[in-house]
């Protein structure tokens, strides 16, 4: 998977999001409720992140392991995550 | 003929600490909360038990507002779990003194019936197969008996089954979606309040009727996740082996309430986690076997308890989490019980952990031995019955250590970094699936 672009990102996530919960993301407004629209529990929600981490070569922090309130807020996530993994390999 | 069939859906947590600690600590309500807000099974059945030429419309009703004018109906018929059964009984008693008549039925009026009739026109006990619909073609008729029994037997068989009319929920926002294979449990725990307390007998249902049911659920939500309403779904492996291989193809994902012995063959669990199943909740009761004595006739939990860090690592590892469940209070556990479910739960890896403390519901084994022995706090608790609050004398320690040992166990189990741990560690097995 790619680590380009926010955008690139985005596509991404959106794909990783409806592989696992089952339900087409690729059109859902950034701003949209993501639990409401995937019907997604908590169970299914690490199953997101960690996929996510698994795919993107990332580690969340712990004080995100729960699936945010919408894409937007889960791209910011995965960016953050990105960025702090990658510090933390440049800085060993 | 309109019908109103009504459920009592919510339940609240009396002792004030332990309500206070549901706000700060949400994940100790968590499950509470995801029964209270799964539609009532039993009124969708039986609102597929009445004949097609009555109307019949569902309502739910979490608190009683007791000044909110009454929605008119010809016939009303309430269910409610223990806890809410004294908002039932007001809501019923306005509804007839307005003269409109009033069906009472479910667990609660199964197991005290005798209270029950004192609020009600007739009651239900049972299951509402091969009595609801005889009590409509009586209603019709004018005359209510003041007693209803349903099958104790056969109750999936053709002549008494109607699949439950999930269309009534059409257009409603559930996430969960709920579908029964099985009533009853052959394990009859002396503290089970379940279906098997109406049944005779385990009762299996036909894994095409089962398949359908979760196909006409579809139908009404969007990709809803599935909660199976058993005691113990996989109680008969062989019934099991069909229904996997049966709901894989639907690629639902799913949720069910099983034992441990679920994780005994690695070829069940390989099919259990290849259908979608997410997670399975499992009675543990208690982190050791010698606490589990008597808990059962046949002593199987009490054989099975050292097994269960293999078991749950094996579902787990799989990707199918188990959501572990204690009962805190039974007559072996000391107040060193507390500190022994918190090592428990850190060594398992349970992603999710489900306390609660002894409850005795009326009609059951527990409630009576209790009672016997003197050790009811009082005979009549029923808003109490929520699996938090303590109504009995514990027998190795006081009411005050319970209480307080719940509440310290609650904020351990429940805390952030006990949560991101869990998380973290379940991510890494997730992972090492994929």
């Amino acid at each position: 998977m790619s680590k380009g672009s926010v955008k690139e990102l985005e596509s991404d996530v959106r794909s990783v999001v409806s592989e696992v919960t089952g339900r087409d993301v690729s059109a859902l407004g950034l701003d949209e409720d993501l639990v409401a629209k995937t019907g997604c529990d908590s169970v299914t929600a690490l199953h997101v992140l960690a996929v996510l981490e698994d795919r993107l070569d990332l580690l969340f922090p712990d004080e995100h392991l729960e699936l945010p309130r919408t894409l937007r807020d889960l791209v910011a996530n995965v960016a953050y995550a990105l960025d702090e993994t990658e510090e933390s390999c440049t800085s060993v | 003929m309109h019908i109103g069939l009504i459920a009592m859906s919510g339940v609240r947590v009396r002792t004030r600490e332990l309500a206070e600690l549901g706000v700060t600590l949400p994940q100790f309500v968590n499950r509470g909360e995801v029964i209270a807000s799964l539609p009532s099974l039993g009124l969708l059945t039986v609102a597929g038990l009445t004949p097609p030429d009555a109307q019949v419309s569902y309502r739910e009703i979490a608190e009683l507002d007791p000044e909110a004018p009454l929605e008119p109906f010809d016939l009303v018929g309430i269910s409610s779990f223990t806890a809410q059964i004294d908002e039932a009984y007001v809501l019923a008693d306005r509804y007839r003194a307005e003269g409109v008549p009033v069906v009472l039925g479910g667990l609660h009026v199964s197991l005290v019936p005798d209270e029950a009739r004192e609020h009600a026109d007739a009651i239900v006990t049972g299951g509402a197969e091969g009595a609801w619909p005889r009590l409509v073609d009586d209603f019709r008729e004018g005359y209510l008996r003041p007693r209803y029994n349903g099958a104790r037997d056969a109750v999936f068989g053709e002549r008494h089954y109607a699949r439950p009319r999930f269309d009534l929920l059409r257009g409603r926002p559930y996430n969960r979606m709920t579908v029964q294979t099985s009533r009853g449990c052959p394990l009859r725990c002396e503290f089970c309040a379940a279906s098997l307390r109406i049944t005779s007998s385990f009762q299996q249902k036909p894994v095409d009727l089962a398949i359908a049911e979760i196909k006409a659920a579809l139908e009404v939500t969007e990709q809803p996740f599935f909660e199976l309403a058993d005691d113990n779904t996989f109680i008969n492996k062989r019934w099991g082996i069909e229904f996997l291989k049966a709901i894989t193809p639907l690629g639902i994902r799913w949720f069910t309430e099983t034992d441990i012995s679920v994780a005994d063959d690695e070829a069940f669990v390989d099919l259990l986690a290849r259908s979608g199943c997410k997670q399975v909740l499992i009675g543990l009761e208690s982190p050791s076997s010698a606490a589990l004595t008597g808990m059962d006739p046949a002593g199987w939990k009490e054989k099975r308890a050292d097994r269960y860090l293999e078991a749950i690592d094996r579902l787990q590892s799989r990707g199918v989490t188990v959501n572990g469940c204690f009962i805190l209070g039974l007559d072996a556990h000391t107040p060193a019980v507390f500190e022994e479910v918190r090592d428990f739960v850190e060594r398992s890896g349970l992603l999710e952990v489900q306390l609660t403390v002894q409850t005795p519901f009326p009609g059951t084994p527990l409630y009576d031995r209790l009672k016997r022995e003197g050790r009811l706090l009082q005979d009549r608790f029923w808003d109490r019955c929520t699996l938090f609050d303590v109504n009995y004398r514990p027998k190795q320690m006081s009411v005050e250590e319970l209480e307080t040992g719940l509440r310290w166990l609650f904020e351990e189990i429940y805390k952030e970094e006990e949560l991101t741990r869990r998380r973290r560690r379940f991510m890494d097995i997730v992972k090492a699936t994929l």
